[in-house]
């Protein structure tokens, strides 16, 4: 599997040109500072507006349990909380791209 | 010859108590692991006597309260002359959200104040600017311009409060519209107490929240010491700050080595700027993380007491005894807080505020039990205030100096982490100094390393954390969530528009030029950026100068 990360501090824009570019399967995106709702969604809205809607959206940090509903409603596939072991995040991926 | 006979029959009296005291209790009852660590993985003995402490004697190794190496604290009362100040970190929505929250928390008794700025104020942006989307006082208060800074310091004396402002990139821009703000309230800046945190070396290492490269940035910096020194002589002009180094997972030796290798490579900046060291040392202060083991971390404020006065002294040959001092505010570990069972949280943050206190703080922070999910509600930053509250008139801590001054355990530890910073002072000069270590990555990579051993002991149950790895439950917390309101980011907005809108826009372009000039040129920057902000320039546009003038930071990226 090959992971490219593309540093802090990126917008949505950036983060869909990047995704588009490198022809990626997924995107995981980590958020710690209570932006999630307005970023996350609009990562998703991004790519469905430039046809790459297949683009697997994972999110990331901390979420309230409140959020992650309608997180998942826009379009994020998946939410990993607090306390989550690297290692189900990266057997989620993997599983994933088998899928795939 | 006394010491080495002493010795000696100190070590026979050990090794017999080790065959049969020892030696019989083992039998029965063997030890619950073959390794004790400390949270930054440090192993610890079983036991520590005076064989620990050989080398160096009292006199050396501790001094006395108030006077030189001042392990044992920078005054000679400590907390008998003055309990540290209760400094709540806080911020959120907008000025006038945070302001309440100020009231509130000077109402319940805190003792100076000390402001969280949101993400897009951190990173130079106004709230209306793109990159600011989503942001708008989620971390901490918006303040894009002069007006936000009158309304967050309204109807409080800025005469008679300290204040301490989080802000590290443009951190001379937002001081100087506190200074601003200040005049307009009639305090002449000669009056006025606080700290800037100012500290950008650790932000190219651990918080990453940089906009200029290393060496502009450091001008700015040296700038505010020699316009502070001379015009706001009471103002910390720089809080050198291991607090992010060790959230970002760096161990409490590493955080004392990067801590104090930053202050030192400040103080050859300004040295370099042509100030007399003395001039501008004595406005330096620090800020220290408190996590969760209690000696390591009693040990690491001592060291750093230790070093640097050593350090003020010998290496930069400061005359002043002020200058050797090492003065820090404290804040418990944000990263030790848990999503699970946050309630618990309330008992680890007093467990790491009587850290700080045993290690003779200057001022404290205590996070509040709901951080690990958001800038706290107003009972649980109550509560946290009352955790210091509890530590300073219960708890019977603040009545001697240094309690635990003396320890077998504390002063071999505090030996151990001394040696370790300098034998990372010896790596980073093998860099070539503290920038060139910063570009070929070495701080972010060692701290990086320690995160991950962390993290991995975590996973791998080798380091018990309560409630995430062990005594689990199965429910779901419940607090208050802290939303920000709409209505404060319209109010915000519309304050910004009204400001461009009817500010005289000739004198406004004119400030900035000249503020662009004095970027472009050696001059001090502080009088121009003063002047942009009397000419109600937004901080957006303040740093959209300086970002045509220095240019953008680009990190190396370590794999």
């Amino acid at each position: 599997m090959e992971v490219i990360y593309t540093g802090l501090r990126q917008t949505p824009e950036d983060i869909v040109e990047a995704a588009i570019q490198e022809d990626v399967d997924a995107i995981g995106l980590s958020c710690l500072s209570g932006a999630h709702m307005t970023l996350f969604p609009e990562v998703v809205k991004l790519l469905k507006k430039r046809k790459s809607g297949d683009i697997l959206v994972a999110g990331g940090g901390i979420i309230p349990e409140e959020d992650i509903p309608k997180l998942k409603k826009a379009g994020i596939k998946v939410v990993f909380g607090p306390g989550t072991p690297l290692r189900e995040i990266v057997a989620f991926f993997e599983t994933a791209g088998e899928g795939a | 010859m006394r010491a080495d006979e002493d010795r000696k029959a100190l070590d026979k009296e050990l090794k017999r108590w080790e065959e049969t005291t020892l030696r019989e209790a083992l039998k029965s009852l063997p030890e619950r692991r073959a390794e004790f660590l400390t949270t930054s993985s440090r192993p610890v003995k079983r036991l520590y006597t005076p064989l620990d402490l050989a080398g160096k004697t009292d006199e050396d190794r501790l001094g006395k309260p108030g006077e030189f190496p001042f392990t044992r604290g920078i005054h000679p009362t400590m907390y008998r002359g003055r309990l540290w100040t209760m400094r709540m970190f806080a911020g959120f929505g907008g000025a006038e959200d945070t302001n309440r929250r100020f009231k509130y928390l000077i109402g319940h008794g805190e003792t100076g104040l000390s402001v969280a700025f949101d993400m897009p104020t951190l990173y130079g942006y106004d709230t209306d600017a793109p990159e600011a989307k989503g942001e708008f006082g989620t971390c901490g208060v918006a303040v894009s311009s002069l007006e936000d800074m009158k309304i967050l310091f309204a109807g409080i004396d800025l005469r008679a409060v300290s204040t301490s402002m989080t802000i590290n990139s443009p951190a001379s821009a937002i001081w100087a519209m506190y200074l601003v703000a200040a005049e307009a309230q009639g305090a002449p800046l000669s009056s006025l107490r606080g700290t800037i945190q100012n500290d950008i070396l650790k932000e190219y290492q651990a918080q990453k929240e940089w906009i200029f490269p290393p060496e502009p940035s450091m001008r700015l910096v040296v700038d505010t010491f020699e316009f502070g020194a001379k015009e706001v002589p009471l103002w910390n002009t720089i809080s050198i700050s291991g607090y992010h180094i060790r959230e970002a997972g760096a161990t409490a030796g590493q955080e004392l080595a990067f801590t104090l290798a930053n202050g030192m490579e400040y103080v050859r900046w300004g040295i370099d700027r042509g100030l007399k060291v003395d001039d501008f040392a004595n406005r330096l202060s620090f800020f220290f993380n408190a996590h969760n083991d209690l000696f390591e971390e009693i040990a690491k404020y001592r060291a750093a007491r230790r070093i640097w006065a050593r350090e003020m002294r010998d290496t930069f040959g400061a005359k002043n005894p002020r200058s050797w001092l090492l003065r820090f505010h404290a804040q418990t570990a944000g990263v030790s807080l848990t999503a699970q069972q946050p309630e618990v949280n309330l008992v680890r943050t007093t467990v790491q505020a009587l850290a700080a206190v045993l290690g003779g703080a200057q001022s404290l922070h205590t996070n509040a039990y709901d951080e690990a999910y958001q800038v706290p509600n107003e009972a649980a930053a109550r509560l946290a205030l009352r955790t210091q509250q509890i530590l300073a008139h219960e708890s019977g801590v603040p009545n001697t100096v240094d309690p635990l001054g003396g320890s077998y355990f504390l002063e071999a530890l505090t030996d151990e982490l001394e040696e370790e910073a300098y034998r990372y002072f010896d790596r980073i000069q093998g860099l070539g100094g503290v920038i060139p270590a910063i570009r070929k990555g070495f701080f972010q990579q060692e701290i990086a390393n320690s995160a991950y051993r962390y993290q991995r002991e975590i996973e791998d149950r080798e380091r018990v954390i309560v409630g995430v790895n062990d005594f689990v439950v199965d429910e779901q917390p419940e607090f208050e969530v802290l939303r920000v309101s709409e209505a404060s980011l319209k109010a915000q907005t519309a304050r910004l528009n009204k400001i461009r809108r009817t500010r005289d826009s000739k004198k406004h372009a004119a400030a900035l030029d000249r503020l662009r000039k004095a970027c472009e040129s050696d001059d001090n920057t502080m009088p121009f950026l003063l002047d942009a902000i009397r000419a109600k320039a937004t901080l957006g546009e303040i740093c959209d100068v300086m970002r045509e003038v220095f240019g953008a930071y680009e990190e190396p990226l370590l794999y």
